[in-house]
Order: structure tokens, then C-alpha cells, then sequence
């Protein structure tokens, strides 16, 4: 009886004052740095005509990410991609390092690492 | 969702969220409510806004409302200055009663207040403005550091030579502390509100001024009606006859404040 009392009293104040702290908690939470793995979308530039790129390893390339929570879920949403300019690039198997200094991220996200470290794909005539 | 609940401590985290909703709501008990509830709708729609704009990716607007969370201490202090002003002086309430039985409080408490009673009567019938504040739990001491010095006992007459148009002393407020009349000629601060009726003049909007910021209480005499009012927590209860003074007064005010 007495407990229904104490918490039926203000109620209003109370209820707000929990909605308050719910949301600044998202704000803190959301603000607080995280990391996760997005699959690495590859696309590349300046193929010479009538070649085709093929990728070597049928695995994904994943990438680490870090940064704000909720910068994490926009990228999430946007997905991550890495652009590989091969101009001048002979046919053959071509080897790419350091993709996580390439991946196109919303700012306030950094790549930490990619997996595999290299990508390999193959240059031949369509 | 279950994850990111696992991720920010699960349990841990409807502890911290209550233990911070129970600090909020501590903290603007202190302030009046409908100022507590300005500031929990203000508060969460500005947070809400950000995050939204940081999701959508709204570099402008988050940039704003960035620099805004930034200096929404400094900003909630500047708007809200009056409520924690009072807050503040609420923790210097004089708690202290003198010694001295129920039955002697009472008369002497009843002496006083029939003095200011009279006073104000004799006051209203010569048109003569006036402001008598009466301490009640919070000290006053910080409103009178601009005034003059008396110490005597309450007494109608003393009351009424003050406030005599050519008196030095008789602008501004006379201040009757523990049954005592300590001070006269004390300047209060203005009310800010701008709901306060055009028709009010600088006497009430000063008793209305005082009584947003301490819980003492405010008897008026106004110069040009002659009319008296009790002005408490920043309410004006008007046009008061004696009798009903008398009796608003033995309500509002403990005989132990008057001691």
C-alpha cells in the first residue's frame, strides 16, 4: 500500500525522469567506441577493355571496424567497399595489400584490419 | 537487441539507468516542477535529435546540436538560474527553534502576527505602501546586506513610522526574523515573469520576485489602492481584509519560525 503510494506520488516527474535517464544512457552507450566485422564489397577501376577481373578465393574478405556505436550501425547500413584501381595492370594473377587503408568509411570509423591481409584476383580476357 | 543489451552490461545496465533516473529526479526536486518538467521534455528531445541526425548522417545539424550538449551545463544554469538559486538556499534552512514551551511560542508567535496584522490595516487605511517580509525556513541573510540595521521587537507603530513617506528607510522592505524586526529599507530582487498582470507594480512584483527564490512570505500594502496582500512561493493572494490576514498569516507561518 504504502510502496503504490510512494511510487504513485509525482508521477509524472518520476516518469520522465526514467525517460530522461533511458535516453541518456542510449546517448552515452551509443557515444561509447566498439568494434565489428562487415563483409567487404571489392569493386574495381579502370579494367582494361575486354578483360575481366575474377576473384581468386571464394572466401569474403572481411573487414574490423572501430568507432562510436552508433557510427557502427550507419556504416552497418551503408556496408563497407573498397574501390581497387588496376590501371595498366598486366593479365594475370594481381595481388592487393593494405585494403583497410582503401575502405571507404563514414568519418569518426577507422578499418582496423582486413581478412584476409591480401586479396588476390585474376586478369583475363572475357 | 538482446546483444547490444548483453554488450552494455544487461543487468548492470537497468542498474545504472536507475540509479541516474532516481539522481535526476532527486535533483530537480529541488527546483519547482513545472520547471523540472521544462527541463526532462527540453533535455531528451535535444539528445533524441542529436542521435538521429548522427544516424542519418546530418553533419551540419550534428556539428549544432554537438556544441549545444557541450554547453547545455552552462545553458540549463543561465536559464534556470532562479531554481537553483533557490535550490541552493534550501539547504541553509534555518532549522534551529529556540527554546521555550508550545503554549509560550504560541502567544508570542500570536503577538507578532497580530502586530504586523494592524500594522498592515493601519498601513492599507493611511495608503501608505509597504513590504514586510517574514522569514519562514530559509535564511535571508543574502537579501540583506543592503539595508539598515534595526533589531527591535515587531510593533505596529515601529512598523508604520518606517514606512511614513518621509522616513529615510521607507523604500524598500522591512525583514522580521525568529519574531524580530532585523532589518529595514532591504532591495529584493524582481520577478522575471512575464505572466505576472501589467497592473502590479514594483512592491509586488518584488514580494513576487523574493518569494520565487525562498520560501519566506510577503505582506503587501499597496500605495495606491491601499489594498493588502500575502504573497507566497510566488502566488499573490490579494485584497485581504484584516480578519482574513489574520487568519492567513496563523496558517502560513509556525509559531516556532517566530521565535
Amino acid at each position: 500500500m504504502r510502496t503504490s503510494a510512494f511510487l504513485k506520488d509525482n508521477i509524472l516527474l518520476k516518469l520522465l525522469s526514467l525517460f530522461s535517464a533511458i535516453v541518456l544512457w542510449l546517448f552515452v552507450t551509443l557515444e561509447t567506441g566498439d568494434e565489428t566485422v562487415l563483409p567487404l564489397r571489392i569493386s574495381y577501376l579502370n579494367v582494361p577493355p575486354g578483360y575481366v577481373l575474377r576473384q581468386d578465393s571464394a572466401a569474403q574478405p572481411l573487414v574490423r571496424i572501430s568507432g562510436p556505436r552508433i557510427l557502427l550501425v550507419r556504416q552497418k547500413w551503408r556496408g563497407a567497399m573498397v574501390t581497387l584501381d588496376v590501371a595498366g595492370a598486366s593479365p594475370g594473377k594481381l595481388t592487393f595489400s593494405g585494403l583497410e587503408k582503401q575502405v571507404m568509411l563514414v568519418p569518426g570509423v577507422q578499418a582496423v584490419n582486413v581478412a584476409p591481409v591480401t586479396h588476390e584476383s585474376v586478369l583475363v580476357r572475357q | 537487441m538482446w546483444e547490444f543489451l548483453r554488450k552494455t552490461g544487461g543487468l548492470l545496465a537497468f542498474a545504472d539507468i536507475l540509479l541516474v533516473s532516481v539522481s535526476i529526479y532527486s535533483l530537480l526536486r529541488l527546483t519547482r516542477e513545472s520547471t523540472a518538467i521544462r527541463i526532462l521534455l527540453v533535455l531528451p528531445l535535444i539528445i533524441i535529435t542529436y542521435l538521429l541526425a548522427r544516424l542519418i548522417g546530418l553533419v551540419t545539424f550534428t556539428w549544432v546540436l554537438d556544441n549545444v550538449i557541450l554547453s547545455l551545463i552552462l545553458i540549463l544554469v543561465v536559464i534556470f538560474q532562479y531554481d537553483i538559486r533557490r535550490a541552493l538556499l534550501s539547504f541553509s534552512r534555518n532549522r534551529m527553534a529556540r527554546k521555550g514551551t508550545s503554549d509560550t511560542l504560541e502567544e508570542a508567535s500570536g503577538a507578532v502576527l497580530e502586530q504586523l496584522a494592524v500594522a498592515a490595516h493601519t498601513l492599507s487605511e493611511r495608503r501608505n505602501g509597504a513590504l514586510i517580509v517574514i522569514e519562514r525556513e530559509m535564511a535571508l541573510d543574502h537579501f540583506m546586506e543592503v539595508g539598515t540595521e534595526i533589531d527591535a521587537k515587531v510593533t505596529s507603530e515601529l512598523i508604520c513610522s518606517i514606512f511614513l513617506p518621509y522616513s529615510p528607510i521607507h523604500d524598500g522592505a522591512v525583514i522580521i526574523q525568529h519574531g524580530k524586526l532585523t532589518q529595514a529599507g532591504c532591495f529584493l530582487p524582481l520577478t522575471q515573469n512575464p505572466e505576472v498582470a501589467k497592473e502590479l507594480g514594483t512592491r509586488h512584483r518584488a514580494a513576487i520576485g523574493l518569494t520565487e527564490v525562498v520560501d519566506a512570505l510577503v505582506i503587501v500594502v499597496s500605495e495606491e489602492t491601499g489594498s493588502i496582500s500575502v504573497v507566497s512561493g510566488g502566488k499573490i493572494t490579494g485584497n485581504l481584509e484584516v480578519a482574513s490576514l489574520r487568519k492567513l498569516l496563523r496558517r502560513m507561518i509556525e509559531p516556532r519560525l517566530l521565535q
